[in-house]
């Protein structure tokens, strides 16, 4: 696509060459029309000045024929000033026609004529100063004088013939000359008119259009950078209030630097105190460390006397089985001994009071076996449980053991730490000192981009009006471009 | 520890409970008007049997089975020198035979011991007689139970021995009516055959 400077060269060239091409056409015409006049003007002065030398021979025969007929020397001045200016007019007139070889060849041959004419004359002339009237006569009579006026003035008379062929062949190309020029002025003029109209149009339709659409392009951009303008100068307010905010935040934080470098201080004494504190810890340890032993043994030696107790309820639990057994076969025979009292009649009762009696022995017998298994069992089951939480407590105290030994590594690992600390705690002071320096500079310079934020505020708020008339400017030039379009 | 001082009273309490029942009649109207059951329970239902009609009480015999006309008849069993037929008394009551093997055994009838096998036993009570009813009276309708036993909350079914006796030999008397001159091996009516005469008089009378 053509740029808009290219467009508008190629306009203006094309007007440049219609006006070049129009300028060196009239300017050939005029040049032409110029020429064609001069050779008028050249042949209006043969022609005066043909006129002229036939006036002076005119002259200097009247002068001639003044002086033959008065004898008075006055009548000689027309002749005396013709025979002194008409070499003159001949020189001038060999010098106007020196391109016509016909008015040469004329000229040729009235120079004889006009030296035998005035030679003639300045006979008669002499001969009438001597006062022989009657020779001069005879001169006159004889018609000689005439005769060659006679065919000078038929040789002018061809001169002026050419020459007014000659002006009237020039006058007509002076006319056409005039008429080329006028038609290409006109025309060209008209046709430059046209190709320029068109340019003209062709560009302004073009420029416009292009225009147009980057000018809309623009009021879009300015439209949105307007609302750019708006959301940024927005959150340049929110960034100066925020600003402002950490402003204080920093305040608030370098006081907070300020006493955490004290209190890590405080830490790195307490730190010290502790290791302190540690070491003697370490040794209380050892010494429970040293007593949880004993207890595990201790504990051990229970859970082996609890074992024992259990096999012994175990054993137990067998005699008892039996004594069950016993009382459930002393039983049937009571109740079999019942039966036989009974079949016995009435000499079996009193057999049947002690089989009854030792039925209910028996059944005694098994409640209270039943009472004992009872009993035994709770025993065993304290014994499991007791045996069960003395091997928890064995392995608690296995643990615990465990943990002290773990305790009195990590009371080693904390004294050991401990002197990390103090030493973290006094480059943690120092580096707080740092910080807090650190955090006055970054104070400062928050304080610096406050201000840049508010200037950069008012800055956008600068670019927001810009922006608006930006938004008027190119909604002006879109009305400017193309009028009819609604900016 | 009160378990110890517990078991000590018990202890004197049965020597105390045991030294009384010798120092009181035997004859004593609380002894005269109770009726002895053995409590027992079959195919689930509480059940008794008295005492004075049973020959005995056996535990844990074992049971030789033999195929016979009967499906309460279980086989024979040893008891104390001689062949005894042994039922189910499930069965006999008409109920299903209990599975597995029965645990207890009770033995009845004097000339032909019969042994009814059954499989729990609950133990020895004693029954005042104004707390038996008629079986009719507490709505329970079951064969050879005539009368039930009431003692507490439980009623128990007294199981009639005698008239379960009887209609196994009214049975067997059908069976030897139908079957007589035909020889065949002793299985239900072994001891019968074998040992006629040998028993005391029958307990299933003695009311």
């Amino acid at each position: 696509m053509w740029t808009f400077g290219r467009k508008i060269a190629a306009g203006f060239a094309l007007a440049f060459l219609m006006l070049t091409v129009i300028g060196a056409v009239a300017y050939r015409s005029i040049n032409s029309l110029t020429e064609t006049s001069r050779l008028v003007t050249h042949t209006h002065e043969v022609l005066e000045n043909i006129a002229t030398l036939i006036g002076l021979l005119k002259d200097a025969e009247t002068g001639t024929r003044g002086y033959i007929i008065t004898g008075e020397e006055p009548f000689l001045d027309p002749y005396k000033s013709s025979i002194t200016v008409i070499p003159t007019v001949m020189e001038k007139l060999r010098a106007l026609t020196a391109d016509n070889p016909h008015q040469q060849r004329r000229l040729d041959s009235a120079a004889p004529l006009i030296r035998a004419k005035l030679a003639n004359s300045q006979a008669a002339i002499d001969l009438r100063r001597k006062g022989d009237l009657a020779q001069v006569t005879r001169i006159v009579s004889a018609g000689t004088g005439k005769k060659i006026m006679d065919e000078l003035r038929g040789i002018s008379a061809q001169m002026e013939q050419e020459e007014r062929e000659l002006l009237i062949k020039r006058a007509e190309e002076v006319d056409a000359a005039a008429g080329g020029a006028r038609k290409t002025i006109l025309y060209g003029t008209l046709i430059c008119l046209i190709f320029v109209t068109a340019a003209g149009l062709l560009i302004t339709r073009s420029l416009s259009g292009q225009i147009g659409m980057a000018v809309r392009h623009v009021q879009s951009s300015s439209v949105e950078l307007q609302a750019t303008a708006n959301q940024q100068a927005s959150g340049a307010k929110e960034s100066s209030t925020a600003m402002n905010e950490i402003t204080t935040t920093i305040s608030e934080l370098l006081a907070t630097s300020r006493q955490i470098a004290e209190s890590a201080q405080r830490v790195a004494h307490i730190a010290e105190e502790t290791s302190r504190a540690a070491h003697t810890g370490d040794h209380t340890v050892e010494r429970a460390h040293e007593s949880v032993s004993s207890i595990k043994q201790q504990v051990d030696l229970i859970v082996t006397h609890m074992l024992d107790l259990g096999k012994k309820s175990q054993q137990i639990g067998g005699i008892l089985e039996i004594i069950n057994e016993l009382a459930e076969q002393t039983n049937i025979l009571a109740i079999n001994a019942t039966i036989e009292a009974a079949g016995a009649g009435d000499a079996g009762k009193r057999f049947a009071v002690v089989a009854d009696e030792i039925r209910k022995l028996a059944d005694r017998v098994g409640g209270s076996t039943r009472e004992i298994r009872t009993l035994i069992e709770e025993i065993r089951a304290a014994v499991n449980t007791t045996v069960m939480a003395t091997e928890g407590g064995t392995k608690a105290v296995d643990l615990g053991a465990r943990q002290f030994a773990e305790v009195t590594g990590a009371l080693k690992q904390i004294t050991s730490l401990l002197g990390t600390t103090t030493e973290a705690a006094r480059e943690i002071e120092l580096s707080t000192k740092q910080q807090s320096t650190a955090v006055e500079q970054v104070n400062t310079a928050i304080s610096y981009v406050a201000k840049a934020t508010k200037e950069t505020e008012a800055g956008l708020t600068q670019t927001l009006q810009t922006a608006t008339q930006l938004t008027g400017l190119s909604r002006e030039l879109t009305r400017l471009i193309q009028p009819r379009a609604r900016a | 520890m009160s378990g110890r001082h517990d078991t000590a009273l018990s202890a004197a309490g049965f020597r105390e409970a045991f030294d009384r029942s010798f120092a009181v009649a035997h004859d004593s109207a609380e002894n005269q008007q109770t009726e002895s059951l053995l409590a027992i329970r079959v195919a689930g239902n509480r059940c008794a049997l008295r005492i004075r009609e049973m020959n005995g009480l056996l535990e844990g015999r074992k049971i030789v089975a033999l195929p016979g006309p009967g499906i309460d008849f279980m086989g024979l069993a040893g008891i104390r020198g001689e062949l005894v037929a042994v039922y189910s008394l499930a069965a006999v009551l008409g109920y299903p035979r209990e599975a597995g093997h029965p645990r207890w055994m009770a033995l009845c009838g004097k000339e032909s011991p019969v042994g009814f096998a059954f499989r729990d036993l609950e133990g020895y009570v004693q029954v005042p007689f104004g707390e038996i009813y008629s079986a009719a009276r507490k709505n329970i309708t079951l064969g050879h139970v005539s009368e039930v036993a009431q003692s507490a909350d439980t009623v128990r079914a007294i199981i009639s021995l005698p008239s379960a006796l009887e209609a196994i030999a009214k049975r067997r008397e059908q069976r030897k009516k139908t079957t007589a001159g035909v020889p065949r091996a002793p299985t239900e009516n072994g001891g019968e055959n074998r040992q006629p005469e040998n028993r005391r008089g029958d307990a299933g009378h003695r009311q």
